[in-house]
């Protein structure tokens, strides 16, 4: 675990003439310092800055992202992605006045030993962009912890409860605030991943919406973008540590996705060969088409003529039932907590459902034994010998 | 009792199983019977059967085979059935089928020669009383047509394609000299497949223009020997390549239509009758026929680095590092999530964008997107700084590299531009994604270059016109 503090390196130093072959690309009149993940361009930080921040504001114009005087939530966890978005947003509404009113969003999952310190970088954030921050905890919208539900169901299924409770938890904060519109950090990596396990996995409902750059439905009033979704995360790293950005580069210590580290370490070695590639799985994510489905015509027996209402309705395996034969419906909503559901029962209310019945009976009082493997990580770190 | 008794062929239910197959135990004869029927069942419309009929017209099927595992298993498969077909009293075969080995031994080692693989190929089927014939097209043949040769280059800045005429001197080309130009094995790859499909394609537009008075049929059935494991590859290998949209014209058995000229086309049925198989399916069928012999063999490569290897070589690992179990459910997942999918197109019209192209690739032929294009769509995502030079020392440097650039800029492309330029303007072009990324990665400092044949509209109506015109 490294808590990024500024470096000495990349300070201006006393500037000597570079050769021809050093310039930079762009501008060919400074010395290139770095070299460019997306095409491997060899440019200086001047130019690296201008490039990263205008490719942004471009994707941002060119999707039509914000309109003026929008409240907008920057979904900031203290991370890398959330920290430079920030940053950037501050800074392109500013330069560009967009007319945004920016607020950090956080969500404070009850990991004891990540999720804590990861605030406190998003707490200084707060201090260095001057910006407000709201912070919504699981504990308060499902009274429920990670520590707690990790030690209820297990470690493996963890990211499945994390992933469904933050969803919900960005929209239900971005409520509080009476924010319609929240950004998140997803880069160009994470969407290039997501289109090829959506491949992967044969998920072919979301194959075509993948690569959206902002996702709205009809039953939420919060809807989504991401900025970043043609920005290299290399690119992202390396803004953040020569702007000498304040971040947390830790990974939560409960189980990582293991199906997402195959594809991750698949598009590595794709990236060595062509670094374009991420670009090129975004492009062609844009372009997946399903065929539309054809229409079975059923047979039954003693169909009752005219009958217009379904006799029988599929009961799955976890309980959930699925809609009308219709399917998928934009904009439906959950009948228990009222939140965006392609069932008539959410995820998070099923998942909600199955912990409580598990939910220990009795505890004792000040017991830390759920405390999970976070801490322990911390604790070991700590050790000396 | 024993534990280690033979298990029964779960099919016939009197032979010992000498293979496990999906779970279920075959002995020889029904694996075999059981592959081949892919292939009947692929094959099982009214025309590829026999026709008792007096002056029957037999369906022309051209095959571009590989003599590789996949390809040597349907060969096998369609030469025991016109040997099957041949054995009826009449001695009759219902199509006539065209084998084509493009050859790459210009630039690929092999350790068999492909005459010593087809004669035993020929021996072993007996095919001289087959209608049967076997081909070998030279891969270097693709540059012939000199006429057409261009160069092509894009522009990083703006993504625009510029096509220029080659030199004097340059008006020979060789595949192989294109082949060094690219930067990377991989790059020559994705090339090589478009070389070999476009082969394929002017092979089946010859066939249509000679065979007017044979007895021969022009060719309307193309079968590929792509097994499922191929399948997966070349679905996650055309996404990484930014192929996505052709991923539905790869898996679809379905009928293209091919222009034959500006005025005539051909209806073209495609078939993949190995699909379903796996690869370690078509290893078991060669090897109970002992058919791996007649494989033709590529020379031994060195261990390769991993930025040495192909995307497709990548993709195959990466299959292989997740099938850790040998179900093959992600292969089979990624095979049928590919065929939900269509053609971006033509279903993309319908969600109230009214902009559709018609435009054609100058490399690889297909459909380019026009909602955005690409060039469009990559100008859009990507931008060029342009910070000037601020220091003194910066607006030094600055200088010199303007003073450096001069020579080079006035040999290169400045000092004739008049006549290169008229004819640059002449002849445009567009290039699809994937070919914008595969000649955007050639170095403009190689000699060569991307040297294409830029087949150009006009040319082909002169030609229509003279044929249609002028008198012998």
């Amino acid at each position: 675990m490294t808590i990024t503090t500024p470096s000495p390196y990349g300070q201006s130093q006393a500037e000597t003439k570079p050769k021809l072959s050093q310039l930079c690309e762009h501008c060919h009149s400074r010395k290139a310092q770095i070299k460019r993940p997306k095409n491997l361009q060899k440019i200086c930080k001047e130019c690296f800055y201008e490039v990263f921040e205008t490719e942004i504001h471009n994707t941002i114009t060119n999707a039509n992202l914000f309109h003026p005087g929008e409240k907008v939530a920057v979904g900031a966890s203290g991370g890398k992605d959330s920290t430079v978005l920030a940053y950037i947003m501050k800074l392109l509404n500013e330069r560009y006045n967009y007319g945004l009113e920016i607020v950090l969003l956080s969500i404070d999952e009850g990991i004891i030993g990540y999720r804590d310190d990861s605030l406190a970088t998003v707490k200084r954030n707060q201090v260095q962009y001057d910006l407000p921050l709201e912070i919504v905890s699981y504990r308060d919208l499902y009274d429920w912890t990670m520590d707690e539900i990790v030690a209820c169901a297990g470690i493996r299924n963890s990211c499945t409860y994390c992933g469904v409770f933050r969803r919900q938890a960005l929209d239900r904060g971005a409520m509080k605030l009476g924010i319609s519109h929240v950004v998140t950090g997803h880069n160009a990596d994470d969407m290039a991943e997501t289109v090829l396990m959506n491949l992967l996995r044969g998920d072919v409902a979301r194959l075509e919406k993948s690569t959206a750059i902002m996702t709205e439905s009809k039953g939420s009033p919060v809807k989504r973008s991401k900025p970043f979704k043609y920005s290299y995360q290399k690119e992202i790293v390396l803004y953040a540590h020569y702007k000498k950005l304040d971040y947390f580069s830790t990974e939560c210590s409960y189980a990582p996705e293991a199906f997402r580290g195959t594809a991750r370490e698949l598009m590595k070695n794709l990236e060595a060969i062509r670094p374009s590639c991420i670009l090129d799985i975004i492009h062609s994510g844009e372009n997946l088409v399903l065929k539309p489905k054809k229409q079975r015509t059923q047979f039954r027996k003693n169909a009752k003529a005219g009958s217009k209402v379904p006799t029988e309705m599929e009961v799955r395996s976890d309980g959930s039932v699925s809609l009308t034969s219709a399917g998928f419906v934009d904009g439906n909503t959950c009948e228990k907590c009222g939140y965006l559901s392609s069932n008539k029962i959410c995820k998070a209310c099923m998942l909600l459902e199955g912990l409580e019945a598990n939910r220990a009976k009795l505890r004792l009082e000040g017991d830390q034994s759920f405390v999970g493997a976070a801490k322990l990580t911390r604790t070991l770190e700590n050790l000396s010998f | 009792m024993s534990t280690t008794e033979v298990q029964l062929c779960s099919r016939c239910k009197t032979e010992p199983s000498v293979t496990v197959s999906r779970k279920e135990p075959f002995c020889s004869q029904c694996f075999i019977r059981f592959i081949t029927g892919k292939q009947r069942k692929a094959m099982a419309a009214e025309k590829f059967k026999i026709q008792f009929s007096k002056d029957p017209k037999k369906e022309h099927i051209l095959f571009p085979c590989s003599f590789g595992a996949s390809s040597l298993v349907l060969l096998d498969i369609l030469l025991c059935l016109m040997n099957e077909q041949n054995s009826n009293p009449r001695g009759q075969v219902g199509f006539h089928l065209s084998v084509v080995y493009l050859d790459d031994s210009s630039f690929e080692k092999h350790d068999t020669v492909i005459t010593d693989v087809i004669n035993a190929v020929k021996e072993k089927y007996q095919t001289q009383n087959l209608p049967v014939t076997f081909e070998v097209v030279d891969m270097d043949g693709f540059f012939e047509d000199s006429e057409n040769l261009r160069k092509i280059s894009v522009n990083l800045d703006d993504y625009q394609t510029h096509i220029q005429p080659l030199s004097q001197s340059e008006h020979s080309f060789a595949l192989s000299q294109l082949l060094q130009a690219l930067p990377n094995r991989a790059s020559r790859h994705d090339i090589l497949q478009i070389v070999k499909a476009q082969l394929i394609q002017s092979h089946i537009i010859k066939s249509y223009n000679s065979s007017d008075s044979d007895s021969e049929t022009p060719i309307s059935t193309v079968l590929y020997a792509h097994n499922m494991t191929t399948m997966a590859n070349e679905v996650l290998s055309l996404t990484v390549k930014g192929r996505g949209a052709e991923i539905h014209k790869l898996l679809t058995d379905s009928v293209l239509t091919l222009p034959i000229s500006s005025t005539q086309t051909a209806q073209l049925g495609i078939l993949h009758p190995l699909k379903d198989i796996t690869s370690t399916e078509i290893q078991t069928y060669l090897t109970l026929l002992s058919l791996t012999e007649l494989e033709l063999k590529h020379k031994n490569q060195p261990t390769l680095m991993n930025k040495q290897k192909t995307i497709n070589e990548i993709v195959n690992e990466y299959y292989k590092d997740v099938d850790v179990d040998h179900t093959g459910n992600i292969i089979s997942t990624v095979v049928s999530t590919g065929g939900k999918l269509g053609d971006p197109l033509t279903l993309k019209k319908n969600d109230g964008s009214n902009e559709s192209s018609t435009e054609q690739c100058i490399i690889c032929h297909t459909s380019i997107n026009g909602n955005p294009s690409p060039d469009k769509w990559l100008s859009a995502i990507s931008y060029t700084s342009k910070l000037p030079p601020l220091t003194d020392l910066q607006k030094q440097s600055y200088s010199e590299w303007v003073e450096s650039c001069k020579p080079s800029v006035n040999e290169e492309n400045h000092e004739p531009p008049s006549q290169d330029q008229n004819q640059t303007q002449a002849q445009t072009g567009k290039l699809c994604y994937g070919c914008i990324v595969t000649v955007g990665g050639v170095k403009k400092a190689d000699q060569d270059g991307f040297v294409w044949p830029v087949v150009t509209k006009e040319r082909y109506d002169v030609d229509d016109v003279l044929k249609e015109f002028s008198l012998d």
